[in-house]
């Protein structure tokens, strides 16, 4: 309920409103038309609340007070259909909050004092002289003990005492009494207070902060109260259970959901460390394994352009250099697209842009694909329009390419078909890499781009799979500020497009 | 004791008084007092502690509890890197309210791995330079906690 209110109402909440046993909060403007609420307007209003209703159709006991602007409103007291309520009005950022504070609890133990009072007063026993002597008698009731200051600076407990101070160990049953001062210490320090209060014999009432005393193996939270009657000086204890102090297990519920929320931030920032750290390793290993990796590719080149050589060895053994290559081909294509995908996610990778034209650049991508393409007899054709000139870093963006036609190779079955286009269209250049492949449904689109190697797929000859290239396609392309799309029909096959911007041609 | 809210300043006083320490977090209301009978040298000496409820946008503590305190404890969660800063604000102001009472500064929850702590040891040394006395605790395990209300009782009646 409070995680959504603007910081200046929960503010107020905590500091501003007395203890209550329940709550209900609307915004309204300032004529009284109501945006939202909190709570159950049910149980305060008896009826539905709805939106852009009146306040003061809901609730005559504030009509004439909208509009608000006249300054704040404090009701108390005030019975409404189901409920006795406190009723403050707090304005913040342009609304009005209405906050019904529910106050049936206090004013039921009063009314059952007011009653005993009217009782004694139409018996008779109530007479002047007595209450003078003994004003504040009920109000054990409400589980305040009163104390007489006497003259010589000691307190006496009144009569009717509440049964919470006679549990206390210093409670003294002989005579009836304990000193409030050296039995709560924390009165040491308001009772300074109290007596600056005391001699300007002022008719009004101080109140100290809460504390907290455990006796009797229970927890008591106690306020204390001080004020003048009849020139006599009063203190009064008043004992709370923890719930009685509402608002502050309003505190304890920010305190808690703070808490949390800083523990939430720091998991967050360490696994953005672990991230960096993650590709940092990546790039130092991927980049240390190139080196033996080309050294291990050399000599098996050597062999296998020898033919004289090969000729030699039985045909297994043949068969085995080949495997060899084959395997060492695709660890360093792999290698490759783990240190371009670790520096980009780091990155390290400073854009160096050149003007080229598209025609040109398509070429030396398809030149790399068509000998793959030849093995799965897959017909490649070209559409470029003549004459477009983009600006890209040309490294980056032939890896972009590269990596969707092998990918679109991948997937589309022997002797299918694959288009790469280019054209300009509204100041914009779009290449398309469109295959007849398999395709994919729209779940399978919309995790496209997720860096998760889990989400390789075999290609249609079995093909294995990095689950890096796409990912790198989309770091290429975004680091550009180019964008890329994807459209793809299962069974027909799919269709990327990279967008260049008018401020990337030229 | 004095510190941002959930430092561990209701654990530190419930580990010194009753060797109790509990998981379970109840945010203090208003002020609870606790006392105890320490020995120091040939004198005892009955503490009376305060323990005051957190401060945060929300509570402010109230510098007349200060007033009457012959020492105090700032207190710091060492997984919390703002409760410093709350801490050495509070420090100022109960500096003017007790005239210049001894404090020391109790780096608490050092029982949490190293990984969490958001204090670092560099910043602790800087702070032990300006001449902070500072003690690193740990309610939950004891640590640091009877040296530390045996150092301030010491230096409370040196002084
Ligand atoms: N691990 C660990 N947790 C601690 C330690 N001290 C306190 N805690 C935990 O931290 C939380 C807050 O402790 P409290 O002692 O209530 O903190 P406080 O400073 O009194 O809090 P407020 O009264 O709200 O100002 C509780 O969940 C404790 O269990 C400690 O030394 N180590
Ligand atoms: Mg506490």
């Amino acid at each position: 309920m409070l995680k959504d209110l603007p910081l200046k109402i929960v503010e107020y909440l905590v500091e501003e409103i007395p203890p209550y046993s329940g709550l209900l909060m609307i915004k309204v403007d300032n004529r009284g038309v109501v945006k939202n609420w909190k709570g159950n307007p049910k149980e305060y209003l008896g009826g539905k609340l709805t939106e852009n209703e009146s306040i003061e159709e809901l609730v005559p006991a504030l009509n004439g007070i909208c509009p608000f602007d006249k300054g704040s409103v404090k009701l108390t007291k005030l019975q409404l259909k189901n409920k006795y309520c406190d009723i403050h009005v707090v304005k913040e950022n342009g609304h009005y909050w209405i906050i019904f504070i529910d106050q049936t609890r206090e004013v039921d133990s009063l009314k059952s004092l007011l009653q005993n009072m009217n009782e004694e007063q139409l018996k008779g026993r109530g007479n002047k002289t007595n209450s003078k002597e003994m004003p504040f008698r009920h109000l054990d009731k409400l589980n305040f003990a009163t104390f007489l200051r006497k003259d010589d600076g000691s307190f006496s407990l009144q009569p009717n005492t509440p049964g919470w101070i006679k549990k206390h160990a210093f409670y003294n049953k002989a005579s009836g009494s304990i000193d409030p001062i050296s039995t709560f210490p924390f009165l040491e320090i308001f009772i300074l207070e109290v007596e600056e209060f005391w001699k300007e014999n002022k008719e009004s009432y101080v109140v100290s902060e809460t504390w907290s005393e455990t006796f009797a193996g229970k927890d008591h939270y106690l306020r204390a109260y001080a004020t003048n009657l009849n020139n006599s000086n009063y203190l009064f204890l008043k004992s709370f259970i923890r719930e009685g102090v509402e608002e502050q297990n309003l505190l304890q519920a920010f305190r808690d959901s703070s808490l949390a929320f800083d523990k939430l931030a720091k998991t967050e920032k360490k696994l953005k460390e672990l991230l960096v750290y993650k590709n940092k390793f990546n790039s130092i290993i991927s980049h240390d394994l190139r080196a033996p990796i080309a050294a291990v590719l050399g000599v098996v080149n050597v062999l296998t352009t020898d033919e004289e050589e090969i000729g030699k060895l039985n045909e297994d053994y043949q068969e085995l250099i080949y495997g060899i290559k084959d395997e060492m081909n695709r660890l360093l294509d792999y290698n490759n697209k783990l240190y371009h995908w670790a520096n980009l996610e780091l990155g390290n990778f400073k854009l160096e842009f050149e003007t080229i034209s598209l025609d040109e650049i398509i070429k030396i991508a398809t030149e790399t694909a068509r000998e793959k393409c030849n093995e799965k007899n897959i017909a490649l054709t070209i559409n470029v329009e003549a004459g477009l000139k983009v600006r890209v870093d040309k490294t980056l963006f032939l890896q972009a390419l590269n990596n969707l036609l092998s990918n679109a190779i991948k997937f589309t079955p022997i002797s299918n078909s694959i288009k790469i286009t280019a054209k300009k269209d509204d100041d914009k250049a779009f290449i398309s890499v469109v295959d007849t492949g398999i395709g994919m449904n729209d779940d399978m689109v919309k995790n496209l781009f997720k860096e998760s190697t889990n989400n390789t797929t075999q290609g249609t000859s079995g093909e294995k799979g990095t689950g890096l290239g796409l990912g790198i396609i989309k770091k290429i392309i975004e680091a550009h500020k180019f964008k890329i799309t994807v459209k793809s029909v299962p069974g027909k096959g799919t269709v990327f497009t990279i967008e260049i911007p008018e401020s990337n041609l030229a | 004791m004095l510190g941002a809210f959930a430092v561990g300043k209701t654990s530190l006083v419930q580990r010194f008084v009753n060797s109790i320490f509990s998981e379970k977090y109840q945010t203090t209301i208003g002020v609870k007092i606790d006392q105890k009978l320490v020995q120091t040298g040939d004198t005892e000496v009955n503490l009376m502690l305060w323990d005051i409820h957190g401060e945060d946008n929300y509570q402010k503590v109230k510098p007349s509890y200060i007033m009457g305190a012959s020492g105090y404890f700032v207190v710091v969660d060492v997984t919390r890197e703002e409760t410093l800063g709350v801490g050495l604000n509070l420090q100022k102001m109960a500096n003017e309210m007790s005239k210049g009472a001894p404090f020391i500064v109790l780096i608490n929850k050092t029982d949490l791995p190293q990984s969490e702590w958001y204090i670092s040891e560099t910043s602790i040394n800087e702070l032990k330079d300006k001449g902070l006395e500072i003690i690193l605790t740990s309610a939950k395990e004891g640590t640091g906690v009877e040296e530390a209300f045996s150092r301030l009782t010491e230096l409370m009646i040196n002084k």
